[in-house]
């Protein structure tokens, strides 16, 4: 705006109001009552959304790459191996691919992931390497076929 | 969709009953398990908006395991919500009266509290028994792998065979043999 | 003469209650694996015998295994179940039965032959068996021998950690919310 009176250029400060005001409210357009309609409310409530809007960017990443890890570990339980010994192994064979690639692999390409599986287990089992963190065998030494409750069902039905 | 994509999709997303023997098993690590199966976890198509949980039928519930001296230990609370309404039993009191009530508690608790558990719970069956119904028992198709053996007592183990094992400890020579 | 006296009542008294009187027996003192009684005419003939130990044929020692000969001085001073290397578990009954008498009591150190530490190890895990009802056929006669059958939570099923034998205090429930 120009103002060629020195009174009204004294009287003008800043942006204009309307304008600043509508800044805000429509960044609270999706809010629902006062917090959308009143400015007083509704600056506060945009600066907090702003906020955690900051923080999410970072969070987002973080649960993404969960979500990645279950699904990963969820293939390697199929394929018979641990997703520590799967990246490991993946390492050392110098197939450098990351969690995203590697869950996508895995839902939308089983049988790739298997032979990565594969190509995994085959280079530990080259290098020698014991993977310490593998639980899944029960503790004991003897496996109690009694207990194997399916069959019974087979001779049941 | 073509046809085939179709059919692909159904068998995706079709829900598996797998069935799980309690006996001699720990229901606080086994709720774990049970929890994985229940939620889809063990899927590579797992999202937490997507239904992808499976069915998983417990037998055997009356004969869990509990570790040490948890069943005169471990104490389960309920309120009536009246003064002085508190309550502790104990598990063994618990699994006298509902053989079932522990491991359904142990799952319960194992799962994160959304509104999706209450509905993701009943899709766990807990018999006491072997005894299943005939409608749930011609789904069971898997069966999930116990975490831990069930042990054999030595009575059950034929007299040749104790006789035969490898000895370990062998008595002095001026030992009366009791 | 009052010498003598007391010193025939001390005699007396030794060939009545002194455990040297048992020092004159023939046969030599407890080198017997059986005792055996059996009556000729009328009269009853107990007879130690020494026979061989049912056990030396299955013996397993690591001397034995070339995988498992000990390689340092230090290893020689160990025990036969250290140098064995076995991780024993209370469920493992054909093992931990051998340790045991016929009505489930844990045999000694001098007769095991066990290190100190093995000895405590076995001997609890002897008592796990016997509480998770998986020894329940050595046990005296008077016990009930079917663990359904017990009184109140020990009829329930229950297993026990092998960690737990040298802990020297069991963390209890609260310690987690402590600062």
């Amino acid at each position: 705006m120009v103002f060629l009176t020195l009174s009204n250029l004294i009287r003008c400060r800043g942006p204009d109001e309307f304008w600043r005001k509508r800044k805000i409210f429509r960044l609270a357009a999706h809010f629902l009552g006062r917090r959308r309609n009143t400015y007083s409310v509704a600056v506060r409530n945009v600066h907090r959304a702003l906020v955690y809007s900051t923080k999410a960017r970072a969070l987002k990443k973080e649960d993404m790459k969960n979500l990645w890890d279950t699904r990963i570990t969820a293939a390697c339980e199929q394929q018979n191996i641990t997703a520590f010994s799967l990246r490991e192994g993946l390492e050392r064979a110098d197939i450098l691919l990351d969690r995203k690639s590697l869950s996508d692999l895995a839902s939308w390409e089983p049988k790739t992931f298997e032979s990565l599986a594969a190509v995994a287990k085959q280079k530990l089992f080259f290098d020698g390497f014991v993977d310490t963190t593998d639980k899944k065998e029960p503790t004991g030494n003897d496996i109690n076929l009694n207990s194997v409750w399916l069959e019974g069902l087979k001779d049941g039905k | 969709m073509s046809a085939a994509k179709r059919v692909q999709q159904w068998a995706t997303f079709a829900r598996t009953w797998h069935v799980f023997d309690c006996k001699w098993q720990d229901p606080y690590q086994s709720a774990n398990l049970i929890k994985k199966y229940l939620l889809g976890l063990h899927k590579p198509i797992y999202h937490p908006m997507n239904d992808c949980g499976d069915v998983v039928v417990c037998v055997n519930s009356r004969d869990i395991a509990l570790r040490g001296d948890e069943w005169r230990k471990r104490a389960y609370f309920h309120h009536t919500g009246y003064p002085g309404g508190a309550s502790w039993t104990l598990a063994w009191e618990v699994h006298n009266k509902d053989p079932t009530m522990i491991i359904k508690k142990a799952v319960y608790r194992a799962m994160k509290g959304n509104l999706q558990r209450r509905h993701t719970m009943q899709r766990l069956f807990i018999y006491p028994g072997e005894e299943i119904p005939d409608d749930v028992k011609q789904n069971v198709t898997n069966q999930i792998r116990q975490l831990r053996l069930v042990p054999t007592r030595l009575d059950h183990i034929p007299e040749e065979e104790v006789q035969k094992f490898p000895k370990v400890m062998d008595y002095p020579s001026d030992y009366v043999l009791k | 003469m009052s010498l003598l006296s007391t010193k025939a009542f001390s005699f007396l008294k030794n060939a009545v209650t002194s455990p040297y009187i048992r020092a004159l027996s023939v046969t030599s003192k407890l080198n017997i694996k059986e005792l055996r009684e059996y009556k000729e005419g009328n009269k009853l003939i107990i007879e130690g015998v020494s026979l061989p130990s049912p056990r030396s044929e299955l013996l397993v020692r690591a001397e034995k295994i070339p995988d498992l000969v000990p390689t340092k001085d230090s290893e020689n001073s160990l025990c036969y179940l250290c140098k064995l290397d076995l991780d024993v578990k209370h469920t493992d009954v054909l093992i931990l039965s051998q340790f045991v008498r016929s009505d489930g009591c844990m045999l000694p150190r001098r007769i095991t032959g066990l290190c100190r530490m093995q000895q405590k190890k076995v001997g609890r895990m002897v008592t796990m068996a016997q509480k998770a009802g998986l020894l329940i056929n050595l046990t005296p006669s008077f016990c009930k021998k079917d663990p359904k059958k017990r009184y109140g939570y020990k009829k329930f099923n229950t297993y026990y950690d092998e960690k737990t034998i040298f802990w020297k205090r069991i963390p209890n429930q609260n310690d987690r919310f402590k600062r």
